[in-house]
C-alpha cells in the first residue's frame, strides 16, 4: 500500500521534469537580468562577453542538456515498458520534455540577441 | 484519465500556484489603505508596479485556468461527436502539461509599457510565443479528430466548431500583442479588447455552452431543444464577430479602452454602432440558450441516457449516489470497448456494489495505478458546511465596508460551524474492514501519507508557501527598485541575538510536537498534552523574539516600503501563529475527549505536518529579514 503512494511525488516530477528545469531556467535570467540592469552591472563583462547574454548562454546549455536528459529517460522508459502507465507515463515526461526544449530556445534568445538592458 | 480530468488536474495545480501572488497583492494593498504600509506608495520607498507584478502573476496563469477545462471539454466532446477516439492523447494531455507550466512565465506581457527593461520585455515576448506550441498542439489534434472522423450535425458540434474558427483568431492576435513594438502600439487600445474577447468566448463560453448541450442528458435524461441550440449557437457566432471584429479596426485607429464616451469625427462612429448591433445579437444568441435551459433541463434523478453513444464513465446509468457499482477500467473508450460494462455496473458486478457500514462511502485509489486503498468515509449531510460559509462570506464583506463587530461574529460563527462539524469527521476505525468485491477488503481508516486529508493538507502547505515565495519576490522587487533609500541594517535591525533566540524557539516548538507524537497511546495522553502546550509556548515565544527585536529595534512598518514589508512578513508570521494556536487547541481538546490515540491520529498528523511547515517558514522569514538586509545589500 505505501509503496504505491510513495511512488506519486517522483513519477509526477519525472513527468514535469523537463517544465520545471525550464521554469528553473526561466527565473534564472529573469532574476538575474532584472537584477544586473536595476542594480547598473548589466554591461559588466567576463571573458569578453556581456555577463547578461554569457549567463544566458550558461543557463540555456545547462538547461538543454538536462531536459535532452529526461527525453531521454522519458523515450527509453516509454519503449522499454511497452505499454500500461509506465510507458504513457515515459511518453508524456517526454513529450513535456520537448515542449519545454522549445520554450528554453525560446528564453535563451532575448539574452544572447538583445544583451542589454535598453530602456 | 479522460482528457478533462487531466486538464482539472493541472488547473488544479496552476491555482495552487497562481492565486497565492493575488491573495498576497491584497493582503499588501488593504494594509496600505487600512494602516498606511506604504508598499506601493513611491514617495515613500514602494513602487506601485509590484501590484501589477502581484497582480498580473495571478492574471495571466487565471486566463489558462479559465482555458484550460472548456480545452478539456473539447477534448471529450469531439471524439463523440465524430465519433472516433481523440487523435494524438499522448500529445493533448503533453500539451496540457506544456501550457500548465509556460503559462507562469507570461505575466509581464501585460506590462510592457511599464518601462520594464528590453531585456525583460524580450524574455516575456519569447515566453509568450512559446505557450502557442502546446496550444497549437492541441488544436491540431482536434483537427485531426475531425479529419479522421465523421462529424454529426447536433448543437454541441456547432458549438465545437464557432469554438474552433474563433479561438484560433483570438490566439493569433495574441501572438500579434506578444511582439513588444505592436504591443506598444496596441495597448489599452480597443485592440486588446478585441483579442481577449476572442479567446475567452471562443476559448471558454462555446465549448462551455457546447458542454452543455452535450451533458445536459446526464442531468435530466434528455438532450436540450437541437433547434434552439443550433440557433443560440448562430446568433451567438454572428453577433461575436459583428461585435468585435470591429474592434480590432477601432483599436488600430488608436481608440482606448474603458473610456465611456468619444468625441465625433475620429473615424470610429460607424464601427462601435456595428459593435452595439453585434452585441445585442451576441446577447440574443445567449437569451436563446437560457430559454431553452430553463424550457427543457430538469434533474431527474435517476438516468440513463446516453443519447451521442459516449465512450466515457459519466454516460453509466446513474442515480443520486452516482454509479451502482464502481468499475475498474483499463482503456480510454470503456463504453465503445466494453458495450456490457453499463450493464453489468447497473447489476452491482463491480466495486463497492453497496454500502458496507451503513454511511456515505467511496474508494480511495493510488494515485497512479488506481489500486484501491481503503474506504473513504463522506460527511454526513449537515447544515454546517452552509453556517460555516455564510460566516466566512458575512467575515470578508463586512471587512471590506469597515463595519469590524459584525464582520468578527461572522468569523466566529464559520470557526464554530468548521470545528463543530470536524469533530464529527475524525472517526478512527469505526467499523472492520470490509470486502468491496472482487476479493479486496480495504480499512474503513488509514492515516499518514496514504489518506487524502494528508494531502489536502500538503497542498494547503503548497499554497501557503507560495504566499511567502510571493512575499520574498516583493521584498527583493522593492530592494532592486529603491533599497538605495533603505535604512542602514545596522539601524534598522536589532541584534543577530533576538533572531538567534527566535529561530532556537522555533527548531524546538517542532522537536517538541515531533516527540509528543510518541505518546499518543492511551496511558500517554497527559504527556501529549504537555508537549503540544510547550510545542505552543515555544511557538509564541519564536514570534515574541522576532517581533520584539524589531519593534525594539525603532523599525515601524509606516515610515518606509522597508518597514512596511519587513512588518507584512511578520504579519504574515503571526497569522499563522494565530492558526496553528487554535489547530493546537482544537487537537488538545480531541485528546482531553478521547478522540486522539495511536490509530485515530489525523487530526494530530495534520497539526504536526503543519507546524513544521511553520517552523520552516519561521526560519526562513529570520533569514530574509535579517540574513538578506545584512548580507546581500
Amino acid at each position: 500500500m505505501a509503496d504505491l503512494t510513495d511512488r506519486f511525488p517522483r513519477t509526477a516530477l519525472f513527468t514535469a521534469a523537463g517544465l520545471l528545469i525550464w521554469a528553473a531556467d526561466f527565473l534564472f535570467i529573469y532574476i538575474f537580468a532584472a537584477v544586473a540592469c536595476a542594480r547598473g552591472f548589466a554591461d559588466a563583462t567576463l571573458l569578453g562577453a556581456g555577463i547578461v547574454p554569457l549567463a544566458s548562454f550558461v543557463a540555456t546549455v545547462f538547461a538543454l542538456a538536462a531536459t535532452g536528459v529526461i527525453i531521454a529517460a522519458g523515450a527509453r522508459r516509454a519503449g522499454k515498458t511497452g505499454s500500461g502507465n509506465g510507458a504513457f507515463l515515459g511518453s508524456l515526461a517526454a513529450i513535456a520534455a520537448l515542449v519545454a526544449l522549445i520554450a528554453i530556445v525560446f528564453i535563451g534568445l532575448p539574452g544572447l540577441l538583445l544583451g542589454t538592458c535598453g530602456f | 484519465m479522460p482528457v478533462y480530468a487531466w486538464a482539472m488536474l493541472v488547473v488544479g495545480a496552476m491555482i495552487v500556484f497562481g492565486f497565492p501572488p493575488i491573495i498576497l497583492g491584497t493582503l499588501l494593498l488593504e494594509l496600505e489603505r487600512a494602516f498606511h504600509w506604504p508598499f506601493f506608495l513611491a514617495e515613500r520607498g514602494g513602487d506601485p508596479v509590484l501590484w501589477q507584478h502581484l497582480f498580473w502573476l495571478f492574471g495571466h496563469p487565471e486566463v489558462y485556468i479559465i482555458f484550460l477545462p472548456a480545452a478539456g471539454m473539447v477534448s471529450m466532446i469531439l471524439p463523440t461527436m465524430t465519433r472516433t477516439p481523440l487523435v494524438g492523447y499522448r500529445w493533448v494531455v503533453g500539451a496540457l502539461l506544456g501550457v500548465g507550466v509556460l503559462s507562469f512565465g507570461l505575466w509581464a506581457h501585460h506590462m510592457f509599457t511599464t518601462g520594464m527593461p528590453h531585456l525583460s520585455a524580450g524574455l516575456f515576448s519569447a515566453a509568450s510565443m512559446a505557450v502557442a506550441i502546446p496550444t497549437g498542439i492541441q488544436i491540431f489534434a482536434w483537427l485531426a479528430t475531425l479529419w479522421r472522423g465523421k462529424i454529426r450535425n447536433a448543437a454541441p458540434s456547432w458549438f465545437l466548431g464557432a469554438f474552433l474558427s474563433t479561438f484560433v483568431l483570438g490566439g493569433l492576435t495574441g501572438v500579434m500583442l506578444a511582439v513588444v513594438p505592436f504591443d506598444w502600439q496596441a495597448h489599452d487600445t480597443h485592440f486588446v479588447v478585441a483579442h481577449l474577447h476572442y479567446v475567452l468566448i471562443g476559448g471558454m463560453v462555446f465549448p462551455l455552452f457546447a458542454g452543455l448541450y452535450y451533458w445536459a442528458p446526464v442531468v435530466s435524461g434528455k438532450p436540450l431543444s437541437e433547434r434552439m441550440g443550433k440557433w443560440g449557437c448562430g446568433l451567438m457566432f454572428a453577433g461575436l464577430n459583428i461585435a468585435f471584429l470591429p474592434m480590432h479596426v477601432t483599436g488600430m485607429l488608436g481608440m482606448p479602452r474603458r473610456v465611456h464616451t468619444y468625441a465625433e469625427g475620429l473615424g470610429w462612429d460607424g464601427l462601435n454602432m456595428t459593435s452595439t448591433l453585434g452585441a445585442f445579437v451576441l446577447a440574443a444568441g445567449i437569451a436563446v440558450v437560457l430559454i431553452d435551459v430553463l424550457l427543457h433541463l430538469r434533474f431527474a434523478g435517476k438516468v440513463d441516457a446516453n443519447v451521442w453513444g459516449a465512450a466515457t464513465l459519466e454516460w453509466l446509468p446513474q442515480d443520486n449516489y452516482a454509479v451502482r457499482s464502481i468499475p475498474r477500467v483499463e482503456s480510454l473508450e470503456p463504453l465503445w470497448d466494453r458495450p456490457q460494462l453499463a450493464k453489468e455496473v447497473e447489476e452491482g458486478r463491480h466495486y463497492l456494489p453497496g454500502t458496507g457500514t451503513g454511511e456515505r462511502e467511496t474508494i480511495v485509489t493510488s494515485p497512479v495505478d488506481a489500486r484501491p486503498q481503503y474506504i473513504l468515509i463522506l460527511p454526513k449531510w449537515s447544515f454546517l458546511p452552509l453556517i460555516a460559509g455564510a460566516g466566512t462570506a458575512a467575515f470578508f464583506l463586512f471587512l471590506t465596508v469597515k463595519m469590524l463587530v459584525p464582520a468578527a461574529i461572522g468569523g466566529i460563527v464559520a470557526l464554530g460551524a468548521i470545528f463543530r462539524w470536524m469533530w464529527e469527521n475524525d472517526r478512527g476505525a469505526f467499523h472492520p474492514p470490509m470486502d468491496i468485491g472482487d476479493g479486496i477488503k480495504l480499512a474503513v481508516y488509514a492515516s499518514g501519507p496514504v489518506t487524502t486529508s494528508w494531502w489536502a493538507m500538503v497542498v494547503l502547505i503548497l499554497v501557503d508557501a507560495t504566499v511567502f515565495a510571493s512575499l520574498v519576490f516583493s521584498y527583493f522587487y522593492l530592494w532592486t527598485v529603491g533599497s538605495d533609500a533603505w535604512p542602514a541594517p545596522e539601524t534598522a535591525l536589532p541584534g543577530i541575538a533576538w533572531p538567534l533566540a527566535a529561530a532556537l524557539a522555533w527548531v524546538s516548538g517542532s522537536a517538541l510536537i515531533n516527540w509528543a507524537g510518541r505518546f499518543l497511546r492511551r496511558d500517554g495522553q497527559g504527556w501529549f498534552r504537555a508537549l503540544l502546550a510547550g510545542a505552543m509556548a515555544l511557538m509564541v515565544t519564536a514570534f515574541a523574539a522576532d517581533f520584539l527585536g524589531l519593534h525594539g529595534a525603532g523599525l515601524r512598518p509606516t515610515e518606509h516600503a522597508y518597514g512596511a514589508v519587513v512588518f507584512a512578513v511578520l504579519a504574515w508570521q503571526a497569522l499563522h501563529v494565530a492558526v496553528l494556536l487554535i489547530m493546537a487547541a482544537y487537537t488538545l481538546a480531541r485528546s482531553w475527549c478521547g478522540l486522539v490515540d495511536t490509530t485515530r491520529r489525523v487530526t494530530f498528523d495534520n497539526t504536526r505536518l503543519f507546524w513544521h511547515y511553520m517552523t520552516a517558514q519561521g526560519l526562513a522569514g529570520l533569514l530574509l529579514i535579517h540574513g538578506a538586509s545584512r548580507w546581500l545589500i
